[in-house]
């Protein structure tokens, strides 16, 4: 098919435009947005697919919404050998008017026209691929759904080598009714359809009932056959029963007899058996009376044996008693040995005791003597500590002070005023606080800083005037003098002594000497105490004096006092060991006694337990006696010995005769035939059982047979039987055709992908060519043989699946699938060749490639144009840039207003 | 008596058909003036069997003017499950219809004659019942009453098993009657019309219905006139309508289903005809289709179409004509020709494969 013309009126927005395109390559119909480029394509589906007169929605859509005016559309168009000129209005004054230019001319109105150009699309057209190979604005970017053209089929069985592989239009519908055959049988997974498992259901349930028919009409003949063999086994029955009483009364007379012979045989039995009762029992009695002579004799020489024991015993039994009176008395002396020990041992235990407690006095009180001193040295170092005003410190300071008030007088001396005072007569004199006593002929001589007055007794009053720095150092010196007084003064030493520093100085070695003396005495102090008090050392040395006198005083004369505590502890272990040695001595002594206690007790034992024997020796010896006396005063021996003799010969007569009736008894074998006799009534018995459980039996098997015998179960067996006959015929009939249509199916099912995977190769071949124009030379895509669709694209031996390609990709991959299926389906040779056209469809782009690069633009244009030299691109869009690089493309440029 | 090869409406023509066999006996025996009838055995199928087969069967035999003499055989012995002391058959016997229940001689009301039977008690008899019948008969009431003995099963000169005791020894048959014992010993077992032995009155009289393709007499009784210890003439006569046939047809090319459909169209009485055929030989795919349709259509006209499976031998090989006819091209002639091939196997798979190949063809040309 090919598009020439299409003109619009009313439609959507387009009030009034034509296209015509380009029948040779590429159209391009660009224009802005809302101009009517999409509608140009509806328009054409609407006039082909919509009736004039419908009232449909999508007619109704079409309709501009502002004017109340009726869509038109008119499109020019090859197909086949078709050309034509076809026109629809919609709505208002609806009408379809076709006119056929080529091969032969004809017009026609109405639903006609509508129906003749369906019939000539459907003789020349494959509309399912006009419709795969539109690409619509605005869709998801999807692959078109060739996989059901059959132009693209056709076209590519050409293509595959002119060998028709693939399968005509023919061939795809016999697929169809291969399958729908297929599907009379299984379902597309191979498994049985319902209708067909319900058969096998049906059979089984069929065959089970007919087996259950078959089972009973088998054990109903089986029962009348077994009817019959009880009325057989039922007159033999009488037969025996009859043999059996006849028997039974001759066995009876035997056996009558031989009950005579038994009882003969019983009453001389019993008579043999009291015979020979008698002879036992005289000879028991004999025999008894020699028992009771026997333990006479037997209980006196146990007796004599036992009083010829105890005789033997006797000495024994003395020096056992005596061994243990020596035990016994070895033992207490023992005892008196170890506890005189025991009691030496505790004296000298308190002996030990009161040395030790008297040695602890003396140390106590040798503390408490220290305890006294060392307070007493205490007391005196505290005492003049207290009253001692100087100290180190304090000697230090006096030392500093002497120093300063010689250097500061010296200083004076130097700037001062040297007065020399020689006596004359005893003279007092003052000079400046200075008074000295001046023998006469001494002198004194001072250096006086500053002015001073110099006294002479009462007689002179002599002012030295001073150089001015010579006063100032004299004061210095002076004011020297007076704090080293003073210092003097506090320490309590006369200052104005010569010796007054060395006193210093003694006083300090002294206070140091006393402070060493203090801190030796409190630590005797505390080393003594330790934990105690002092009174509470007095205490104890008072309570320590007391129990030392008292313990002399109390203590016993004998033995001798110890001299001291050694010989206390001397004596201590001397007697431990006495005590000792006493104490084992005792234990063996205590081992002996008991030793010997024993022995005695065993021997005494013994000796009491023989005695008891002999008493009992003795009574029974007695009373032995007395049985046989009584027994011989009863009956006398001789009585008993022909009593004997007597009774058994009476036995041996009664046991002859005894024996005579058992041996006439054995011979009529009694045995055999009372054998015989229980044997033949328990035979009769059975018979009389076995004929009753015949006739209950037989009655049984009559009342089943009446009641299931005339049910017509073998017409109902018949009938199962031919149900089921008829009904595996009819499976097996069905299995056959299922699998003729499943074989059928399979193979061409095999065929056909064989096929599809031959014919799909020149498909791919163009896509791929196409591909290595737009990606590269080492492009290359896999095609699905079912679907047709790209199932990847490889690039620089990268494969990479459909689905995951860029949305940029996808879209050049699904365009140029279109223009792929689009060449190939058209003829070869172009569109120009020839006046009509075969088979080949426009393919319409709206506003493609929005998602492509510039690059890829312009080899897509590449594309575009080769597959123009094939089929018919029709392409609508609003960005004309796009498909700028479609070499020969025809430009159609829609303006405002149509 | 169930013939699973026929539908259910056909079976009950076919009940039917047996039924008025009895009836046309009857009436056959009023036209030839017997003075009575003989049943030597199986006449019912089972003793088992339902109560209308039971009044039915009384009802036709109540068409006999004459009386009638039932031997109780091996289908229905005269057991405690005996469909002869069914209620059934008790109420609803005529006086003239007798059952053979021992070996003593019956007395035909208003003629010279007695009736020995040998009956059946179990299904697996253990001595020859016949010569035991013989054995422990009375001298004949009168010198010139005739005497008939009715006994059933194989005779030893006809069984390939000759160890089976139930037997009836052909040697003491013929020794009865040349010792006078019996006249004429009417006997059933088989279904085809058969003379036993030399003396000429040891008969098979068949069966009145055919009953299988295997019967070489069917459809017919015999009407026996006899004289005490003098002649005895035995007549065939047919009174079953219904008939059994087996065909075999070698099949090559369009030729072979002509003569099958030639054969059909030629055989009268479709509807009372069952039919079972065997074809061997080779034919096309269209020859095949044919051949089908042939078989659907007739079998819808006779009483029973069967194939003989067992005997049938045919190879369905798609010629030129076929594929022409076809049309077929791309993977649908690759399946065709693999199909072709797996054919040529034979056996199951290549069965499986020629029907697939006429389920091709079938669906091929009704696309056409």
């Amino acid at each position: 098919m090919r598009l020439h013309r299409i003109y619009l009126r009313n439609y959507r927005g387009v009030e009034e435009s034509t296209v015509e395109f380009a029948t040779t390559g590429v159209t391009i119909v660009e224009g802005p947005n809302e101009i009517g480029k999409t509608s140009i394509a509806d328009a054409f589906s609407l006039l082909l697919d919509v009736k004039h007169d419908s009232q449909k929605q999508d007619v109704k859509d079409v309709k501009p919404v502002h004017a109340d005016v009726a869509p038109y559309v008119e499109a020019e168009f090859t197909t086949g050998p078709y050309r034509l000129v076809y026109a629809k209005q919609w709505l208002r004054q609806s009408s379809a008017e076709l006119t056929v230019l080529e091969p032969v001319r004809e017009s026609l109105t109405g639903l006609p026209a509508h129906e003749r150009v369906l019939q000539i699309l459907a003789e020349t057209v494959d509309m399912t691929l006009f419709r795969a190979l539109r690409y619509q604005q605005g869709e998801r970017i999807t692959q078109a759904l060739l996989s059901t053209s059959r132009s693209l089929a056709a076209a590519l069985d050409a293509a595959a080598g002119g060998e028709a592989l693939a399968g005509s239009e023919t061939d795809d519908d016999l697929w169809t009714r291969v399958e729908d055959e297929r599907a009379k049988y299984v379902y597309a997974n191979g498994k049985k359809i319902a209708a067909r498992e319900k058969k096998d259901e049906e059979l089984k349930a069929k065959r089970a009932a007919a087996a259950t028919l078959a089972a009973e009409l088998l054990a109903l003949e089986e029962s009348a056959e077994r009817h019959r063999t009880m009325g057989l086994e039922l007159t033999e029955n009488a037969r025996d029963q009859e043999e059996q009483g006849k028997a039974l009364e001759e066995l009876r007379a035997a056996a009558e007899r031989v009950g005579k012979a038994r009882d003969k045989v019983e009453r001389l039995a019993a008579a043999r058996q009291a015979a020979e009762g008698i002879a036992r029992e005289a000879a028991m009695a004999a025999t008894e009376r020699e028992r009771l002579a026997t333990a006479v004799a037997d209980a006196e020489r146990e007796l004599a044996d036992l009083v010829r024991a105890a005789e033997q015993d006797a000495p024994g039994l003395t020096a056992a008693r005596e061994a243990h009176a020596a035990a016994l008395a070895a033992r207490d002396q023992a005892r008196a040995d170890r506890e005189r020990a025991e009691q030496a041992g505790r004296l000298a235990d308190a002996d030990f005791e009161h040395f030790r407690e008297a040695l602890e006095l003396e140390q106590l009180t040798e503390r408490l003597t220290r305890v006294v001193a060392a307070e007493a040295t205490i007391d005196e170092a505290n005492r003049f500590l207290e009253a001692c005003a100087l100290d180190e410190a304090g000697l230090a300071a006096i030392e500093d002070a002497v120093l300063e008030a010689a250097v500061a007088h010296a200083r004076a001396g130097e700037g001062g005023t040297a007065v020399t005072v020689e006596a004359l007569a005893p003279v007092r004199i003052a000079l400046g606080g200075e008074r000295v006593e001046l023998a006469a002929g001494e002198r004194l001589q001072r250096t006086v800083t500053g002015d001073a007055v110099l006294d002479v007794g009462d007689m002179a009053r002599i002012t030295v005037a001073g150089q001015a720095e010579g006063v100032v150092l004299g004061r210095r010196a002076e004011e020297a003098t007076g704090r080293l007084g003073a210092l003097y003064a506090a320490a309590g030493i006369d200052g104005t002594a010569e010796d007054a520093l060395a006193r210093a100085k003694a006083l300090v070695r002294r206070r140091q000497v006393e402070e060493a003396a203090l801190a030796s005495a409190r630590t005797a102090l505390g080393e003594s105490l330790r934990d105690l008090t002092r009174s509470e050392i007095e205490g104890k040395v008072a309570r320590g004096q007391e129990r030392v006198a008292t313990y002399v005083a109390a203590r016993a004369a004998a033995p001798p006092f110890p001299t001291d505590r050694e010989a206390a502890k001397d004596a201590q272990a001397a007697t431990a060991a006495v005590l000792d040695a006493a104490r084992r001595a005792e234990q063996l002594r205590q081992v002996a006694l008991d030793e010997a206690d024993a022995a005695a007790r065993a021997v005494h034992d013994s000796a009491q337990k023989r005695t008891v024997r002999i008493q009992l020796a003795t009574a029974a010896r007695d009373t032995a006696e007395q049985v046989l006396r009584d027994a011989a005063a009863a009956v006398p021996g001789e009585e008993l010995a022909s009593a004997l003799a007597a009774a058994s010969a009476a036995a041996r007569s009664a046991a002859e005769a005894h024996e005579a009736a058992v041996r006439e008894l054995a011979s009529a074998d009694p045995g055999s035939t009372e054998a015989l006799l229980r044997n033949t009534e328990d035979r009769l018995a059975r018979l009389r059982d076995d004929h009753q459980r015949l006739l209950i039996g037989r009655e049984k098997i009559k009342a089943v047979l009446d009641d299931r015998g005339q049910a017509g179960l073998a017409d109902q067996l018949d009938a199962r039987q031919s149900e089921v006959l008829r009904l595996e015929r009819e499976i097996a009939l069905t299995d056959g055709r299922a699998a003729a249509a499943e074989l059928l199916h399979q193979r061409l099912a095999a065929r056909r992908d064989e096929a599809r995977r031959a014919y799909v190769a020149p498909f791919k071949a163009q896509l791929d060519s196409f591909a290595r124009l737009v990606f590269g030379k080492t492009a290359s895509v896999e095609v699905d043989h079912v679907t047709l669709e790209i199932a990847s694209r490889t690039l620089e031996g990268h494969t990479v699946p459909y689905e995951s390609l860029s949305g940029g990709a996808r879209e050049q991959l699904s365009v140029l699938s279109r223009l792929a299926c689009a060449a190939l389906v058209s003829p070869a040779g172009g569109p120009g060749g020839g006046s009509g056209d075969a088979g080949g469809v426009p393919v319409i782009f709206d506003d493609a490639l929005g998602y492509s690069d510039p690059g890829r633009l312009a080899r897509l244009g590449a594309a575009f144009n080769v597959a123009g030299d094939r089929c018919q691109v029709i392409v609508l869009t609003c960005m004309p840039d796009r498909y700028a690089h479609i070499g020969s493309a025809k430009v159609v440029r829609l303006e405002e207003g149509g | 008596m169930t013939r699973h090869f026929l539908s259910t409406g056909e079976q009950e023509r076919y009940s039917e058909a047996r039924l008025d066999a009895v009836r046309a006996l009857a009436r056959l025996a009023a036209d030839e003036g017997c003075a009575f009838a003989v049943v030597c055995g199986d006449v019912f199928d089972s003793n088992l069997v339902d109560r209308s087969v039971v009044v039915r069967a009384l009802d036709a035999l109540g068409a006999f003017e004459v009386p009638v003499f039932l031997l109780p055989a091996n289908h229905d012995p005269l057991n405690a499950a005996s469909v002869y002391r069914s209620r059934a058959w008790l109420e609803h016997c005529p006086a003239h219809v007798v059952v053979l229940e021992s070996a003593d001689p019956v007395a035909v009301a208003d003629v010279a004659a007695e009736v020995v039977g040998a009956p059946w008690d179990s299904k697996q008899p253990l001595e020859d019942l016949a010569a035991r019948a013989c054995a422990g008969l009375p001298p004949r009431p009168t010198p010139g009453t005739a005497r008939i003995l009715v006994a059933h099963g194989a005779v030893d000169t006809l069984s390939p098993d000759k160890d089976e005791p139930s037997l009836i020894r052909l040697v003491a048959a013929e020794k009865a009657i040349a010792d006078g014992v019996a006249d004429y010993i009417a006997l059933g077992d088989r279904h085809s019309v058969t003379q036993v032995g030399a003396t000429g009155r040891i008969w098979y009289s068949g069966t009145p219905l055919v009953t299988d393709y295997t019967e070489d007499a069917p459809n017919e009784v015999l009407v026996v006139s006899l004289e005490a210890g003098g002649r005895c003439d035995v007549a065939r006569h047919r009174v079953g309508g219904w008939r059994f046939v087996r065909e075999s047809f070698p099949v090559d090319g369009a030729e072979g289903v002509d003569a099958v459909q030639a054969y059909l169209e030629g055989l009268p009485a479709k509807r009372e005809t069952v039919v079972k055929l065997s074809f061997q030989g080779t034919v096309s795919l269209a020859e095949k289709a044919r051949l089908d349709m042939l078989l659907a259509h007739y079998d819808d006209l006779f009483a029973a179409l069967e194939t003989w499976e067992r005997h049938t031998d045919l190879v369905v090989k798609p010629d030129d004509a076929d594929l022409r006819d076809l049309g077929l091209s791309g993977f649908a002639a690759a399946a065709l020709d693999d199909l072709r091939a797996e054919a040529e196997a034979g056996g199951d798979a290549g069965q499986t494969a020629q029907d697939a190949l006429g389920l091709l063809y079938r669906l091929a040309r009704s696309g056409a």
